[in-house]
């Protein structure tokens, strides 16, 4: 969920807080620190005080059960979005047979609109923002809804400005709340909305883009430079979702051509162009692994760490499957498996100390 | 930047929603550019779920769209290479290169006008295989509306926006019942740029007393024998998108 950087920030202090108490308590187990009656009292008090002023402050979890329990409402609180999003959609179907036109439209600008309120006024009434993650979801959800069915009551072709619109407005409410669930369904929007103009540029229909993986390439290349350019240092946390949503967008991608060279641009033969994106996916996903070591983004280097073991296990299939027994064939794999985790184990000892995700 | 923040994501639902409404009644002004009566057989009734009460109608024509739809005809038709080449597909490739099949079933869907003739002897004798199939005919297609409707001014041909794809086929031979060696590229329509219209209000009433879609309908013995059960009066605008006027309910009789 997210949360402002000052929430962050109380939430990283409680988290040391917590882990110096079980630290302290367990040193003095230990016998390796002992201290006086005056000083743990001093101590326990200025902790306490610090842990209470956290919380009342901006509500931050103080034990290790509140952490699991706000989890759990995280959780509740996107399912429960979902749900009320498709009861929308079916209490609107169910009774859009009954309705005249003008109260179709109006229900449907409406709904909207109301869910905002909602949303502001929930916003203001709590500072997790556990209803304002439920609210801005169904609020996304009604304007999809809004722009989809009223295209359909009036016939109108589909529009690949419909992403445009759904992607801002996913963007306002994330930016407006700190909220990611909202910035995850903007940038898909928006990503889409740039390779359905790609699509539309080259002269195929603007539905036809996902036939073509490199209609995506630029979109995400935009994503991972966004926090690179320190344009949003308030909205800091949102980070590693524009990272790690550009180089998911990039590696699909990359993995399709690699497979199958026929959907790409290129005015190649069809095996050039799997060669060509083979290499450019092994050398992106190592340099993925690299860069996130290097910078300490555990996000991008798992990323990285993964594609490039998708990539080799999809090489070794297509070199050894056809000719090599299969019982032979896996347990090659099992033994590069073997080696990869000693390689892991090795970079996973250098990260220690991660502090960004 | 919270408060402009709401501001702006409800100003953005206004005027998207006032931009689309704009569009409709754009479309709607002034006589429209096509008019056209079909029957049950052009304009399938559909309802999206189980639970919904909207109506749509489904424009259907022949030749049907459908993956292996045309495997077993002995060549393009009218949308031929030419064709295809004039709405803005690539077809340099030599067929008989080894990557041409992967090349050519990887192109996307293009936009184009497609010419649809309204024949209503097209597929008639009631009883017939045939009977319930549209008597809409994709008989040609281009980028140019104008040069179109110059081509085809009669009023029961109908100028739409369609999505076409290229096909690459396999020879069939029809002798040994095989793929024969060789392959040609054809075209097709796949799909309507605006598929489904929904039915207004003001309609609904007429088409109310019918309980089955066309789908389950035309599954009946009924449909063999009394054809189309309603004929509905579509409209199409200065954006080429359509609306419906006017439905009425057909008896037998009434059945050409």
């Amino acid at each position: 969920m997210g949360e402002s950087v000052d929430k962050r920030d109380a939430q990283q202090r409680a988290d040391r807080i917590r882990a110096f108490r079980e630290e302290l308590a367990q040193l003095e187990d230990d016998g390796a620190l002992s201290l006086d009656a005056m000083q743990r009292a001093t101590l326990e008090s200025h902790l306490q005080q610090t842990l209470a002023e956290l919380a009342k402050r901006f509500d931050v979890d103080t034990t290790a059960s509140q952490k699991q329990i706000s989890w759990g409402m995280r959780i509740a609180s996107t399912l429960g979005g979902l749900a009320l999003c498709a009861a929308i959609v079916l209490f609107f179907q169910r009774f859009w047979g009954v309705l005249g036109v003008p109260a179709q439209v109006t229900v449907l600008v409406v709904t909207p609109l109301v869910v905002l309120a909602a949303t502001e006024f929930a916003a203001r009434r709590e500072q997790t923002l556990y209803y304002g993650w439920l609210l801005s979801l169904v609020a996304f959800g009604a304007f999809v809804l809004n722009l989809t069915v009223l295209g359909s009551i009036f016939n109108l072709t589909p529009s690949r400005d419909a992403l445009l619109a759904w992607g801002i407005f996913g963007l306002l409410l994330a930016y407006t709340y700190g909220l990611q669930l909202p910035l995850a369904a903007g940038l898909i929007c928006l990503l889409s909305y740039l390779a359905a103009g790609f699509s539309s540029w080259l002269g195929a229909h603007w539905l036809s883009f996902p036939e073509r993986p490199e209609n995506f390439l630029l979109g995400g290349v935009i994503l991972i430079t966004i926090p690179g350019l320190h344009l949003q240092r308030r909205y800091a946390e949102f980070d590693w979702l524009y990272r790690s949503l550009g180089l998911l967008t990039l590696f699909l991608a990359i993995l399709i051509l690699s497979e199958w060279g026929a959907v790409s641009y290129l005015p190649m033969r069809q095996s050039t162009v799997e060669m060509i994106y083979q290499v450019i996916g092994f050398a992106g996903a190592g340099m993925a692994l690299w860069m996130g070591i290097r910078s300490r983004f555990a996000g991008v280097a798992n990323l990285g760490a993964a594609f490039f073991t998708l990539f080799l296990y999809l090489r070794f299939y297509h070199w050894w499957w056809n000719w090599m027994p299969g019982y032979l064939f896996f347990l090659v794999i099992g033994l590069i498996s073997v080696g990869l985790l000693a390689l892991f184990r090795k970079l996973r000892r250098r990260m220690v100390g991660v502090v960004r995700p | 930047m919270r408060r402009i923040g709401i501001f702006l994501a409800a100003a953005l639902v206004v005027t998207a929603d006032i931009f689309v409404v704009l569009k409709a009644a754009q479309n709607r002004s002034g006589s429209p550019i096509a008019t056209i009566e079909l029957t049950e057989r052009e304009l399938r009734l559909v309802r999206p779920q189980r639970e919904s009460t909207a109506l749509f109608m489904e424009l259907a024509w022949e030749p049907a769209w459908g993956w292996g739809r045309f495997k077993f005809e002995d060549g393009p038709g009218w949308f031929n290479q030419a064709k295809l080449e004039e709405i803005g597909y690539d077809c340099r490739l030599a067929l008989s290169d080894p990557s041409a099949a992967a090349h050519y079933r990887a192109m996307p869907a293009k936009e184009a006008f497609a010419v649809l003739e309204y024949s209503e002897a097209s597929g008639s004798g009631v009883g017939n295989d045939r009977s319930s199939w549209s008597r809409l005919v994709a008989v040609d297609a281009g980028c140019d509306f104008m040069l179109l409707r110059k081509k085809y001014p009669d009023t029961r041909f109908l100028i739409v926006p369609s999505l076409v794809r290229l096909l690459y086929t396999a020879k069939w031979d029809p002798n040994t019942r095989k793929d024969a060696p060789g392959a040609y590229l054809r075209g097709a329509v796949v799909e309507m740029q605006v598929g489904q219209v929904s039915v207004p209000p003001s309609q609904r009433s007429v088409l109310q007393a019918l309980s089955q879609t066309t789908s389950d309908y035309l599954e009946t013995p009924e449909a063999q024998v009394r054809g189309p059960r309603y004929s509905v009066v579509l409209y199409y605008g200065r954006h080429y998108e359509p609306w419906i006027g006017s439905c009425r309910l057909l008896t037998s009789s009434s059945i050409k």
